[in-house]
């Protein structure tokens, strides 16, 4: 993935999101930078609370309330996410970008069978599509995704947890998006149903050439199906970089640390090891590198000043370790 | 051999509550075959992962084994008595015994009772020493499971602690009364990835200083490969292999087995993947397939296998498959 001329497809700068309670301001995002070039498939990982999913709602700029996007910028090929009218992001909600939820249970209508929210969701940006043309359409995308025609007319309720996450996936891809962003897809799921849905997400992926960021705290996927990966820590980027070389050689502590704590069930007698401590309470950030109090390598640096996500070879890593400034 | 759990043809089967229309029209009861006749022996010490997907029966097992769930038919045995036996008074005794940890450390925690409390209850319940002694019991608990120093946690509320800290007050609750044995039904998976190994370790170091018997619920195989002695798979309410956790999963004999080794992540790119993923979903445990369970997705099935039963047998020393075409 070379970034030459060509204009990345998403563009997200220094973007800060920042949740107002009564208790004090959270920053969730804090001027995380990050590209999707055109074609590929960007992993993006962190635990719970880390603001992975934050991050992928900005995208389309549905932070819940009471979160908002302070600054920085968020472009999709063109288009200022960020400051654009209510009508023009509708456009780009389900249009130009497609969403997968976590939960298909939640995200579907229950008193709304299949191919109604296929109509709805069609139809809404093309109100010239007939019904029937629109479930005419809806078949066709189920019928890629192994659903049968007939179950247009099912519930959501008549479907196994697996086939509502294909449904979600029809749903997203309905309308030929640019981009998909699926966050925590399989999470939800059986491991042989998981398999079945990555390995469709693959599929899909090289026959649409699809442009996929994928959410999830699960490393095990993000080996299989990214291109390149983002690790997040506590609202920031820590590290981001191609697949094969993140995995082989993890520069930040955190992600190194994170990367031996997954049991691998190919190895024999495996050592797994943790990072001790807990993720900073985000309302009292500790000041310098948040990952400090967790981090073996933490120096005087670390505690005192915030480090900057720096290119190394491929690399991209906020770490006082590789500054030699 | 000192057997601690003696389950034998265990079954439990839920009555499907219908409506009043089809209890008019129709005479027939339906039921769903969570657990249908399974077998297993744990020796004092042993670490036992029952793995399956969602439906397969395992918290179903898990209950039964506790006594939180009457079995249909069926016998277990703990410690020489027969489970199904007790009552009143002896029940109580029982669970002293036998202690569980469940999946969602927050659902398990009571959100008014502060953690040091949550604990103490279990030993006054069981009416465990005087109040003085109950107190210093749940401090040194809290310490050894790492929540140290006590003063720091005792007066807190489950809300005020980390998913991981609330998961060791629930194990420190559990442990608080020396139980032998132990269920632990999914203790890691509402745990952040980070600090599941710490949780892990945290349980393994404490097997060895209680000299406990710790029967794992989970559907993760890889961290059944990690703390597990030995290893049952389970579909549709059947146990479909089991052995020791080294034959299970480097020699899996079972297609099913085959199958969920094979669909698992694995955290490296490098890796090679040889995916055999059977088609659709585990069926429904309501009207489940004649013959063996697995045969609809199997992809070796034969016409025998839709017909007959196959039965665990031996095939190796202490590996049992039930499969009329295991793999070799």
């Amino acid at each position: 993935m070379n970034s030459g001329e060509s204009l990345p497809l998403l563009d997200i700068e220094s973007l800060v999101v920042e949740y107002h309670t009564l208790r004090a301001v959270v920053k969730a995002v804090d001027r995380v930078s990050l590209s999707v070039e055109k074609g590929e498939t960007l992993g993006l990982v962190g635990e719970s609370g880390c603001g992975k999913s934050t991050l992928g709602l900005s995208a389309v700029r549905l932070v819940p309330s009471p979160g908002r996007i302070t600054s920085g910028s968020v472009t999709l090929d063109k288009t200022d996410i960020v400051n654009c009218s209510e009508g023009e992001i509708r456009r780009v909600r389900g249009k130009r970008v497609g969403y997968i939820f976590q939960d298909p249970m939640t995200s579907l209508n229950p008193v709304k069978n299949v191919g109604a929210h296929f109509v709805e969701m069609i139809r809404t940006h093309d109100p010239q599509i007939s019904r029937e043309d629109a479930l005419r359409r809806a078949q066709d995308v189920l019928a890629h995704l192994g659903i049968l025609p007939d179950r247009l007319l099912d519930f959501p309720h008549q479907f196994s947890g697996g086939m509502r996450q294909r449904v979600m996936i029809g749903l997203a891809l309905a309308l030929n998006p640019e981009l998909i962003i699926a966050d925590e897809p399989t999470t939800s799921l059986d491991v042989i149903v998981e398999a079945q849905i990555i390995e469709l997400l693959k599929e899909l992926k090289e026959r649409l050439k699809l442009t996929l960021v994928l959410i999830t705290h699960n490393i095990g996927i993000v080996a299989e199906t990214a291109d390149r990966v983002a690790v997040m820590y506590a609202g920031r980027l820590s590290e981001l970089g191609e697949t094969d070389g993140l995995f082989a050689k993890p520069m930040h502590p955190y992600t190194q640390a994170l990367l031996k704590s997954v049991p691998n069930i190919t190895k024999k007698d495996q050592v797994l090891s943790w990072i001790p401590g807990t993720p900073p309470d985000l309302a009292e950030p500790p000041p310098g590198c948040l990952f400090h109090p967790r981090c073996p390598c933490a120096f005087d640096r670390c505690r005192n000043e915030e480090p900057q996500l720096l290119k190394h070879d491929d690399t991209e890593v906020a770490c006082h370790l590789y500054d030699r400034r | 051999m000192s057997s601690i759990l003696e389950v034998t043809n265990l079954k439990k089967y839920f009555p499907v509550e219908k409506s009043f229309l089809d209890k008019l029209f129709t005479s027939q009861k339906s039921y769903v075959h969570a657990v249908d006749d399974i077998s297993f022996s744990m020796n004092r010490g042993d670490i036992l992962g029952i793995v399956g997907e969602s439906g397969s029966g395992k918290s179903t097992t898990a209950r039964l084994c506790l006594k939180l769930v009457e079995p249909s038919s069926g016998s277990i045995v703990f410690d020489g008595m027969d489970v199904a036996k007790l009552g009143g008074e002896e029940i109580r005794r029982f669970r002293r015994n036998m202690q569980l940890i469940f999946q969602d450390p927050t659902a398990s925690l009571s959100p008014r009772i502060k953690v040091g409390d949550a604990i103490r209850h279990a030993l006054s319940f069981q009416g465990v020493s005087t109040p003085s002694e109950q107190t210093e019991r749940t401090r040194a608990i809290l310490e050894r499971v790492g929540l140290k120093p006590w003063s720091n946690f005792y007066n807190r509320y489950p809300h005020q602690l980390s998913g991981g800290q609330r998961q060791r007050v629930v194990i420190a609750r559990a442990l608080v009364l020396n139980p032998k044995f132990v269920v632990a039904d999914e203790p890691i998976a509402m745990v952040d990835v980070s600090v599941r190994a710490q949780i892990l370790e945290l349980m393994l170091e404490l097997k060895k200083e209680f000299d406990l018997t710790y029967l794992f619920i989970t559907h993760d195989l890889a961290m059944a490969n990690y703390v597990c002695r030995s290893i049952a798979i389970m579909y549709l309410g059947k146990i479909l292999e089991t052995g020791p956790k080294e034959e299970v999963f480097s020699r899996p004999l079972h297609p099913y087995t085959l199958a969920l080794l094979s669909s698992i992540p694995v955290p490296d790119p490098k890796a090679k993947l040889e995916r055999i993923i059977p088609k659709g979903e585990i069926p429904s445990p309501i009207n489940p397939p004649k013959g063996c369970r697995f045969h609809p997705r199997c992809p070796y099935a034969q016409a025998v296998c839709s017909e007959r039963e196959p039965q665990l047998e031996e095939t190796e020393p202490s590996h049992m498959v039930a499969c009329f075409f295991p793999r070799t």
